[in-house]
């Protein structure tokens, strides 16, 4: 059932996301109910007036790993840089690379990511790319060393789910590096959809955050991914047109008649 | 000596990144720290000497997908 990422083992195939929380205590208990064993964190310049809300402290007493992402970053230079200010910031040269310029759709820009992730693997970063889903850019993240690829399911907190499914397939057919499905999730049923299809994960924040009960979501979360993971291990079975009788009623009539 | 931080301007007495830091920054906060857009190590902070008009720029973690 686990899943190496770059030589880091995860029994949870579920990854989260710290933004969007009405609270930091939401935030650790649907964490924790998750199962979660890494969440994704941002970087900005310090408020110097206003202090700060200390987000790391409770993080690490929960254990997960610390993912910073390059959010922000509208270009490779840029996130490069990012992901060099999050080495220091968390002791860690883990990164999410997120380049999206334009703000209303959040679109990752795929020839700066390409760029960025090329780079940030010659400077010695465990690389994971959120990127369209987009197979021949998948193999190309691959070629330059990117340890796993994070297609898009649907825009980034957007709640619609696996829209890019058919592409998806294509990419877990093809992938030799773990393939990651962020962004979209909006409900358990996609995270498991996912996981049946094959994703080796998912990563999910805005679905667990934004729900009325953030704890009993995130629970609900991992109940998902753990169902879609086992269904794919066990093998579903194959889409057919025509009915095929899971009861053999047929011969039990003759008699009757 | 005048700095900008965060890109606000700065009047400060210390020469040394390690000092300016430990006083703009609470002791348990753990933080990133850029001069002129290059990233400086923590292992470095001591020895930096800091330039008038220096631009640095002090980061944290913040919630984020």
């Amino acid at each position: 059932m686990s899943l190496t990422i770059a030589g880091h083992t995860f029994t949870s195939r579920l990854f989260t996301g710290t933004g969007k929380y009405a609270n930091q205590e939401q935030m650790i208990a649907s964490i924790l109910a998750s199962g979660s064993e890494m969440t994704t964190l941002s970087l900005r310049r310090m408020d110097l007036k206003a202090g700060s809300d200390n987000i790391l402290k409770p993080l690490q007493k929960l254990g997960v790993k610390l993912l910073p992402n390059t959010s922000g970053a509208r270009d490779a230079k840029e996130a490069v840089y990012a992901a060099q200010l999050a080495q220091e910031a968390l002791d860690t040269n883990w990164v999410k690379v997120e380049i999206h310029p334009d703000p209303r759709y959040l679109m990752p820009d795929p020839i700066e990511t390409l760029k960025a992730v090329e780079e940030l693997v010659r400077l010695g970063f465990v690389v994971m790319p959120y990127i369209h889903a987009d197979p021949v850019l998948c193999k190309r993240l691959e070629e330059v060393g990117a340890q796993c690829v994070m297609p898009l399911g649907a825009p980034i907190g957007s709640n619609q789910g696996l829209a890019s499914k058919p592409f998806l397939d294509i990419i877990i057919e093809q992938s030799n590096v773990p393939v990651i499905v962020d962004a979209g999730i909006g409900a358990p049923s996609h995270a498991a959809a996912a996981l049946e299809a094959g994703a080796d994960a998912v990563l999910v924040n805005t679905a667990m955050a934004v729900a009325s009960q953030p704890e009993t979501m995130g629970k609900a979360f991992r109940l998902a991914v753990e169902a879609g993971r086992m269904a794919y291990e066990s093998g579903t079975g194959q889409v057919q047109q025509t009915a095929d009788a899971s009861s053999p009623f047929t011969e039990f009539l003759k008699e009757l008649l | 000596m005048q700095l900008y931080v965060n890109d606000e301007v700065l009047n400060t007495e210390h020469t040394r990144l390690a000092d300016l830091i430990s006083e703009i920054v609470p002791a348990e906060q753990r933080v990133a720290v850029a001069i002129n857009q290059q990233v400086v190590p923590r292992s470095l902070w001591t020895e930096r000497i800091l330039c008038d008009n220096d631009r640095i720029d002090i980061f944290e973690s913040i919630a984020g997908g």
